[in-house]
């Protein structure tokens, strides 16, 4: 009846579509197991990908962990369908391959099913003496110039769970006010 | 039609990106790209506007919508690289202008580095050359992270790393005995590499003889002739080979470094 289609209705307002990327050995996949409290020192490299489902802020993540090796970028496009969000993990340690990133990133975002989607950037490993800095990633990367809102970067380490919990709560609340307030890009 | 439009669409925030003007470039230039730009805007609103009728109220609305975001889009590059030139009189025009000529600064872009800084080694462009422990000044073995690239015929040992980025050797020994996060290599050609580390990756190498000792599967692409000394239970995984065949790109071997 109307109240089971209401029930869905509001159900899918709660649902949103993430797409967890990056370059391979950022981290992707350490991060996700850190949002989901899982033990982060047995992780192997992604071969294809894996989906899981978190709750943040009274809205239900459905994460799309998708390989970021050299030979599965090209896949990454098949996944772009009804995307609210990407979590794009960098390496800050990786100083040599973050024209690469920015190259990866920037071809991301000029995609059609993407432009209207939240960006949060992770910048990993930023416990790791000899990290960049957030500023000098965001300086490198360039986001700005494609994006003026709903993206954000954050110095945030997997292993040590540090910033985390704060990145992902701004992009439940970014998605929030996207779903539910005005639509301002 | 909201198909031609998307194709539309695409098409031009691809040109608008791609193609965006360097700072190099002359004022008319940029004047003559903008303009461009403005006149397929202009086109892709006189299509819409001719099809209004045939369309949903809801995909016009959402079409229009795009349309005045890619509009943004255009002011926003006019803004960053055309600024508005700012006022002066006519006259001001006939004054010489008092700038000094700019120095042509030649960089050398094949110049040696060898510096330390921010808990990084920097290494680049080097030949013949070995370097140790000693270029580090820390006194109490502390992690540093090593980031080198171009080197010829050298040989690196680093006893205590946090992380390692190699891209472009020829020729080399690399040693690192204790790597507490990744090593990450590309463009290595005929060279021994002997690393214990978290995380293993190999991009686009060829030649190597890799003595290994890694705590999750090490992961090749794109690379060949590779001959391993590893004996830890994670597999090594082939990106570039997807059949359930062993790839040849690289061998398993227990007697590479018993000489």
């Amino acid at each position: 009846g109307l109240l089971t289609i209401l029930r869905q209705q509001k159900l899918k307002e709660r649902e949103v579509r993430v797409l967890l990327l990056g370059l391979d050995n950022a981290g992707k996949t350490t991060i996700l197991k850190c949002l989901l409290n899982e033990d982060v020192n047995e992780v192997s490299p992604t071969f294809g990908f894996q989906i899981r489902t978190l709750e943040v802020e009274g809205l239900r993540f459905t994460i799309w962990d998708i390989g970021g090796q050299k030979t599965l970028r090209n896949f990454w496009k098949n996944y772009f369908e009804s995307t609210e969000a990407i979590i794009w993990v960098v390496d800050s340690l990786d100083d040599l391959r973050l024209e690469e990133c920015r190259n990866t990133l920037q071809e991301l975002l000029v995609e059609e099913k993407l432009l209207f989607t939240s960006i949060l950037v992770l910048a990993n490993k930023s416990d790791v003496s000899g990290a960049l800095s957030s500023e000098e990633i965001s300086k490198i990367l360039n986001i700005s110039k494609y994006k003026s809102s709903h993206w954000r970067i954050f110095s945030v380490s997997a292993l040590t769970g540090l910033n985390i919990k704060d990145a992902i709560s701004w992009l439940a609340n970014d998605l929030k006010e996207i779903k539910l307030g005005t639509i301002d890009y | 039609m909201s198909e031609k439009f998307v194709e539309l669409r695409k098409e031009f925030l691809t040109k608008l990106y791609k193609s965006t003007p360097s700072e190099q470039t002359s004022r008319s230039e940029k004047e003559t790209w903008l303009e461009e730009k403005s006149k397929y805007l202009g086109e892709m609103t006189r299509e819409l506007n001719e099809v209004q009728d045939q369309i949903a109220p809801y995909d016009r609305r959402v079409c229009m919508e795009q349309l005045v975001d890619l509009t943004r889009r255009l002011q926003q590059i006019r803004h960053d690289i055309l600024p508005r030139q700012p006022f002066r009189f006519q006259r001001a025009l006939h004054v010489k202008s008092s700038q000094k000529p700019v120095k042509n600064i030649t960089v050398n872009a094949e110049a040696p580095e060898v510096y330390f800084e921010n808990d990084t080694l920097y290494l680049a462009n080097l030949k013949n050359q070995n370097i140790g422990d000693n270029v580090i000044p820390y006194p109490n073995n502390k992690a540093v992270k090593v980031s080198a690239k171009s080197l010829r015929s050298c040989n690196i040992s680093i006893s205590n790393c946090s992380s390692v980025n190699l891209h472009n050797a020829t020729k080399c020994n690399f040693t690192f005995p204790t790597i507490q996060g990744s090593i990450h290599l590309s463009d290595i050609n005929d060279s021994t590499i002997c690393v214990s580390c978290h995380q293993f990756r190999l991009h686009h190498s060829t030649n190597l003889r890799v003595h290994l000792r890694c705590k999750t599967s090490p992961v090749i692409e794109e690379s060949k002739e590779i001959s391993f000394s590893y004996k830890d239970e994670h597999p090594i995984l082939d990106f570039t080979w997807a059949r359930s065949d062993p790839s040849p790109h690289f061998r398993i071997t227990s007697d590479l470094f018993d000489a």
